[in-house]
């Protein structure tokens, strides 16, 4: 196995040369926030938590998707970059509607924990307010587009894991929203198997179980990851 | 044009806070003589809005923040609207959690009107200095009081916090039931703080009632003395009800005489029943049995609507109280005043109750909470809050979001009472068509006895004094005084 | 060990009068030792007993007037007693009671956020956000200078 060395922060780190930096950084111990990212899915870099600095590149690089290299120097909490997770997770809250007080997810989500490790003690942006609806047609969960930060975690663990392709990406700019099937309610897309993957897998209170009220929503990404290995290695027996 | 002569308006304005906007006017005729007085109420609708496009299920969370002081009764009447909706029985221990946590806030939201709000009122003289009468002043005649309010409040707050936590109050009743059952340490916890909760209440008592007999005399007469109806829940047997549920006799209402205008009336009839009218001056409408007409169909809930059309309370120390309210007061209790002593004993009734369920082993029990699909698209639900009979009154689509939401509000309903009884004081001491300090003291203890509620309204700072107005026919301003 | 207390309120079902409470819950957040925060809906007696046991006290209001820029700790003296049909006490008001029925009062101040969209909506204003933003960082560095901790 091919191996580079390159160091993270005050770290000297050795790993598969087909490894990105955050796997890196996660070798190493270094903690980079991420949000869209979710270990069993594919990276897609959407959400910009992970940015980090390399030395000798002016552009700031998604850890998640962006390979290791040999000798790579890599800085993950420099003032610039605190600022700016800070400032998008003030993005994602003023972009949307979080009312956290009302909220199914309330205590138990990435988003406020996000907030709470980046320093967000409070917004320094003006909140949009923009006019979204709640989709509840289906029988067994809900998706409130309120609190969607467009992460793609339930697009992605549909196609990828389920392969049912029930959600997707609609429209553009601040008109985007996670679109059901053809941009139908959830409950008329027969694709879907009513497996819950996508609600297990969102990071904030967007897709719940339906007759959940405030605090009641407890996801665990982890059983995904606990899927996606017994799979892999044909175990399905911890 | 000559003042005397001619109809004058005298307009009390208390904004400080912009707390609802509520203000005084009080219309004279052409003698001189006071016409009409009216309690406006400018500021209170528009929490619809929350809660249109939202799922069924957020109703309890979105409305318990209407309200700083009754939290808990929009809490419930959310929930039990929403067990409508599932239409679902709920679990027996869940009703009993629930009707323990409205009983700690009647309890700590009667504790606020009486030991802190109104006692001025009885303790201090009707002539008394304005910048003594109050609060301040109370304390500093009757330390002990005040101090007694506040751990009775504290008691309340604990019961809540027992139940609902201390974070997570304005969702713990759900539709369905509740979210989590009570454990036998919190319930011992909550019996522990019951014996000075009693001697609190009963020291009121006999404060208020020592009171009545030697010196307030006069108040029990002019403060909104009248016949009207009254409305509000009766248990299955006719005993006082808060909460409805299995225990429910449905809503009764009566006339002073005693005799019944309507008997197990269920909620889901209740807008038929009555009506609602709209007046340019007020934002709160006014709602009143239908088939009486506005005048006649008037009617008035909260503390002293629930004894007077209770048989009985159901527990010993209220039920002694309830027969010395009713030898003062009549089988029927019209004096409005005499709200303040109903409050009083429905302390005692809400700590005995409490007492009766924290007893019950169904208390403990973990099975708290039914679960269903949307099972009906309109539902009204019903509870007794502090001030009154609360509905919430939703309509949700096939997948229970919410179209639309009326809520019935207990200061709207005894709306037409507090304007009554504002009339009945200020036609009896405005002498010679001059604002006294006395007569305003008056009018203000007057609305004070229906203990409205305007905390659903901004809060912001930004003093502005109450104003008392004298209005001429014209809208000239013919004297205008600040208060506050 | 002297006790700080930060007392935020307001109704945050109306857009900016909810800043004083949002504040006061962006601090509790922060869970910094020696600092008691609590974020009301408005101000009731009993918390008179709690301000019994502080030693200083800031409390966070909307103000729907004129503010003094920037945003400034004002000193506040007990007195004024409560309007007469509200259910909620002025700051003096909470001061006077705190004296009259503990025998003490904190030193106290309050914090006016300037205001203007009072509409029936979750979440605060452009400019409510941005004085929320000063208010944050005057509060933090109160508590340090008083308390001697971030």
């Amino acid at each position: 196995m091919n191996l580079y060395s390159l160091r993270i922060d005050d770290h000297d780190v050795a790993i598969a040369a087909d490894s990105t930096v955050l796997q890196a950084a996660q070798e190493a111990s270094i903690a980079i926030p991420t949000l869209c990212f979710l270990e069993g899915l594919s990276a897609v870099a959407a959400c910009r938590m992970c940015l980090v600095e390399v030395s000798g590149n002016d552009t700031l690089l998604p850890a998640c998707i962006t390979p290791v290299q040999e000798g790579m120097q890599v800085h993950t909490a420099t003032p610039r970059l605190q600022d700016i997770r800070r400032t998008l997770i003030e993005l994602l809250f003023t972009e949307g509607n979080h009312v956290c007080g009302i909220c199914v997810a309330n205590g138990h989500c990435e988003l406020q924990n996000l907030a709470v490790e980046v320093g967000m003690d409070h917004s320094r942006l003006p909140y949009r307010f923009p006019d979204r609806h709640v989709d509840l047609s289906h029988p067994l969960f809900g998706m409130d587009h309120n609190r969607c930060v467009l992460c793609t975690r339930c697009v992605r663990v549909c196609d990828e894991v389920e392969g049912a392709h029930v959600w997707d990406v609609g429209w553009r700019g601040e008109h985007c929203r996670i679109i059901a099937g053809l941009e139908e309610p959830w409950g008329a897309v027969e694709a879907c198997t009513h497996c819950g993957k996508c609600v297990e897998v969102c990071p904030t209170g967007a897709l719940f179980h339906r007759g959940d009220t405030t605090d009641e929503k407890h996801s665990d990404p982890a059983r995904l990851q606990a899927l996606m290995q017994a799979r892999q290695q044909q175990r399905w027996n911890p | 044009m000559h003042p005397e002569s001619t109809p004058r308006r005298i307009t009390i304005d208390p904004v400080t806070r912009i707390e609802g906007h509520a203000k005084i006017t009080i219309q004279l005729d052409g003698s001189g003589a006071v016409a009409t007085a009216r309690f406006h109420v400018t500021e209170y609708r528009g929490f619809e809005r929350f809660c249109e496009g939202r799922p069924f299920t957020e109703m309890a969370a979105i409305t318990a923040r209407i309200c700083g002081i009754c939290p808990v009764s929009h809490l419930l009447a959310a929930a039990k609207t929403g067990d409508k909706i599932l239409g679902v029985a709920i679990p027996p221990a869940a009703e009993h959690l629930r009707r323990l946590m409205n009983l700690a806030q009647l309890t700590q939201s009667h504790a606020l009107s009486f030991f802190h709000l109104s006692s001025p009122d009885f303790l201090l003289g009707w002539n008394s200095d304005p910048t003594q009468r109050n609060l301040f002043g109370l304390i500093a005649a009757n330390p002990d009081l005040a101090r007694a309010g506040i751990r009775l409040r504290q008691f309340g707050q604990g019961v809540i916090e027992a139940l609902g936590g201390r974070k997570i109050h304005a969702a713990w009743a759900v539709p369905g039931g509740v979210r989590s059952p009570l454990s036998p340490a919190l319930r011992d916890q909550i019996r522990a703080g019951l014996p000075e909760a009693f001697t609190i209440a009963e020291r009121g008592l006999s404060l208020f009632k020592q009171l009545l007999d030697t010196q307030l005399q006069e108040e029990l007469e002019v403060f909104g003395n009248f016949p009207s109806l009254f409305l509000g829940l009766v248990g299955k047997d006719g005993s006082w009800e808060h909460y409805g549920g299995r225990r429910s006799g449905g809503i009764r209402v009566m006339a002073s005489d005693g005799s019944l205008v309507a008997d197990g009336l269920q909620e889901d009839d209740v807008e038929q029943f009555l009506a609602e009218a709209v007046e340019p001056w007020s934002y709160l409408k006014f709602p009143y049995i239908q088939a009486l007409g506005p005048q006649a169909g008037s009617y008035r809930v909260g503390p002293l609507a629930r004894l007077n059309l209770c048989d009985c309370i159901g527990s010993e120390r209220a039920d002694q109280e309830l027969q010395e309210l009713r030898q003062r007061g009549g089988r029927v209790v019209t004096a409005s005043f005499l709200y303040h002593l109903a409050r009083l004993i429905e302390i005692l009734a809400c700590l005995e109750q409490m007492e009766q369920l924290l007893d019950d082993p169904l208390i403990t029990a973990t099975h708290v909470r039914a679960r269903a699909g949307v099972n009906c698209h309109e539902a009204m639900g019903v509870s007794e809050a502090p001030r009154g009979t609360l509905f919430h009154h939703y309509w949700v689509d096939a997948n229970g979001l919410i179209a639309k939401v009326n809520l019935i509000i207990a200061t709207g309903q005894n709306n037409s009472a507090m304007n009554r009884t504002i009339t009945q004081i200020a036609r009896h001491y405005l002498a010679d068509g001059n604002l006294s300090e006395a007569m305003l003291n008056r009018v203000e203890a007057g609305i004070r006895c229906f203990d409205p509620c305007l905390s659903c309204s901004t809060h912001a700072a930004g003093q502005m004094p109450l104003l008392v107005q004298l209005i001429g026919p014209d809208g000239t301003l013919l004297e205008e005084r600040r208060r506050g | 060990m002297s006790q700080h207390l930060v007392i935020g309120y307001g109704n945050t079902l109306r857009g900016d009068d909810g800043v004083g409470w949002h504040i006061a819950a962006a601090l509790e957040a922060l869970a910094l030792p020696q600092l008691d925060v609590t974020a009301v809906h408005q101000l009731t007696p009993e918390l008179a007993a709690r301000m019994a046991n502080a030693d200083q006290v800031v409390f966070v209001d909307a103000h729907h007037g004129t503010v003094r820029q920037p945003l400034a700790l004002e000193p506040l003296q007990a007195g004024a007693p409560p309007p007469p049909f509200s259910h909620q006490l002025s700051p003096q008001a909470l001061l006077q009671l705190s004296q009259q029925l503990y025998g003490r009062q904190p030193q106290a101040w309050q914090l006016l956020i300037p205001a203007q969209a009072w509409a029936y909506r979750h979440g605060l204003s452009a400019g409510a956000t941005a004085a929320m933003d000063e208010a944050m960082a005057l509060l933090l560095a109160w508590i340090r200078r008083e308390a001697g901790h971030a």
